[in-house]
C-alpha cells in the first residue's frame, strides 16, 4: 500500500505518522524536561523524517517483525540521533582527552592511607595498561564512551567515523586489555578487589 | 542520632565534592573492568544489532526469550549504551501503541 501513489497510500502515510507520533511522545518522555517547549515541535519532526527514511527503504523489511515495529524502530533511532546531538554538543571531548579520563583518585571514604595507596596503584596500573596496549584512537573512544558515558554516535561524529565502526574500534580495544589481563595472570576479579576501600 | 550530628554528617558530606567525585570514578572504573572480562570475540556491531533490533523486541513483547533466540544481540545491547537505549525506547513506544486507549466521550 506505501510502495504505490495514491489515495491509500496517502491515507496509511498519515495512518503510520500518528502512530510515530504517539510512539515517539511516550518513548521520548524522559528528554521532555531538557529539550523544553520545543518537545512537540521535535516529535513531529521527527515522524516526518522517519516517515521519509520508512518509504527510502521499504525494501529493506523482511517481514520477520511487525511493520509497526520495524517503523518505529526508525522513528527512534531518527529521534535519538538528533536528541543525543543537542545533548553532547556543548561537551568538548579535548578536555576529556586531555585528562584521560581518569584522574587522580583523592583519599578513600575512610580515610586510611592504606586504601588511597590501593587505588592510586590499580588506577596508575590500569593507566600504564590502556597506554601500552591500546592505539591513541582506541583509548580516546574507550575513555569517553565507556568510562566518560558519552553517546557512542557522539564520540563517532567528533572523531570522523561512523557509530558502526567505533564501536568495532572500541570492541578491539576490550579485547586488547581483556588479553593483556589474561598475559598478566591477573583476573578482572583481583582487579576490582584493588579498587575496594571506598 | 541527635539533631546536632545529624546536621554535622550532612554539612561534612555537602562540602566533600570531592569524595563524589571519587566514588563516581571508581564505580565507572569497575564498570570498565567488567565490560573488558565480559568482551566476547564473536560480537556484532551497531548495524546488525539494528537490523535485528524489531525482530528482538517483537520476541520480548510476545513473551518469547528473545535473548536465546537472538544471543549476538543480547550481548551487543550489554556492551553498547547507545543500542540499549534505543531498544528501550522502542519498548516503551510499543506498549504505548498496544495499551488500550479510554473511549472518547
Amino acid at each position: 500500500m506505501l510502495s504505490s501513489p495514491g489515495p491509500e497510500r496517502e491515507r496509511a502515510l498519515a495512518d503510520l505518522r500518528v502512530l510515530l507520533v504517539r510512539g515517539l511522545r511516550y518513548a521520548l518522555g524522559s528528554w521532555r524536561r531538557s529539550v523544553g517547549l520545543e518537545f512537540e515541535a521535535l516529535i513531529e519532526d521527527f515522524a516526518q523524517e522517519a516517515l521519509l527514511r520508512i518509504l527510502d527503504n521499504l525494501n529493506t523489511f523482511a517481514g520477520r517483525s511487525r511493520f509497526t515495529t520495524w517503523a518505529q524502530k526508525i522513528a527512534v533511532r531518527t529521534a535519538l540521533t538528533e536528541l543525543r546531538r543537542r545533548r553532547w554538543r556543548d561537551v568538548s571531548l579535548d578536555g576529556i582527552l586531555e585528562q584521560g579520563g581518569m584522574k587522580s583518585l583523592p583519599a578513600s571514604a575512610d580515610g586510611s592511607p592504606e586504601a588511597a595507596a590501593e587505588n592510586a596503584d590499580t588506577l596508575t596500573w590500569v593507566r600504564r595498561l590502556m597506554h601500552e596496549e591500546l592505539s591513541d584512537k582506541q583509548r580516546a573512544a574507550i575513555t569517553a564512551v565507556a568510562f566518560e558515558g558519552i553517546a557512542l554516535e557522539e564520540v563517532a561524529r567528533r572523531l570522523g567515523t561512523n557509530r558502526n565502526a567505533l564501536y568495532k574500534t572500541i570492541h578491539d580495544g576490550r579485547l586488547r586489555l581483556k588479553r593483556r589481563l589474561a598475559r598478566e595472570g591477573l583476573s578482572p576479579g583481583e582487579l576490582l578487589a584493588g579498587l575496594e576501600g571506598v | 542520632m541527635s539533631l546536632y550530628r545529624r546536621l554535622i554528617t550532612a554539612l561534612q558530606f555537602l562540602f566533600r565534592p570531592g569524595l563524589k567525585r571519587a566514588m563516581g570514578e571508581i564505580e565507572r572504573l569497575k564498570r570498565l573492568v567488567h565490560m573488558v572480562n565480559d568482551s566476547a570475540e564473536d560480537e556484532i556491531a551497531c548495524d546488525e544489532a539494528y537490523r535485528l533490533l524489531d525482530r528482538y523486541a517483537d520476541a520480548l513483547l510476545r513473551g518469547e526469550d528473545a535473548p536465546a533466540l537472538l544471543p549476538r544481540v543480547k550481548k551487543h545491547l550489554e556492551m553498547c549504551m547507545d543500542c540499549r537505549e534505543e531498544l528501550e525506547a522502542l519498548l516503551a513506544a510499543l506498549r504505548a501503541l498496544r495499551a488500550p486507549r479510554a473511549p472518547a466521550d
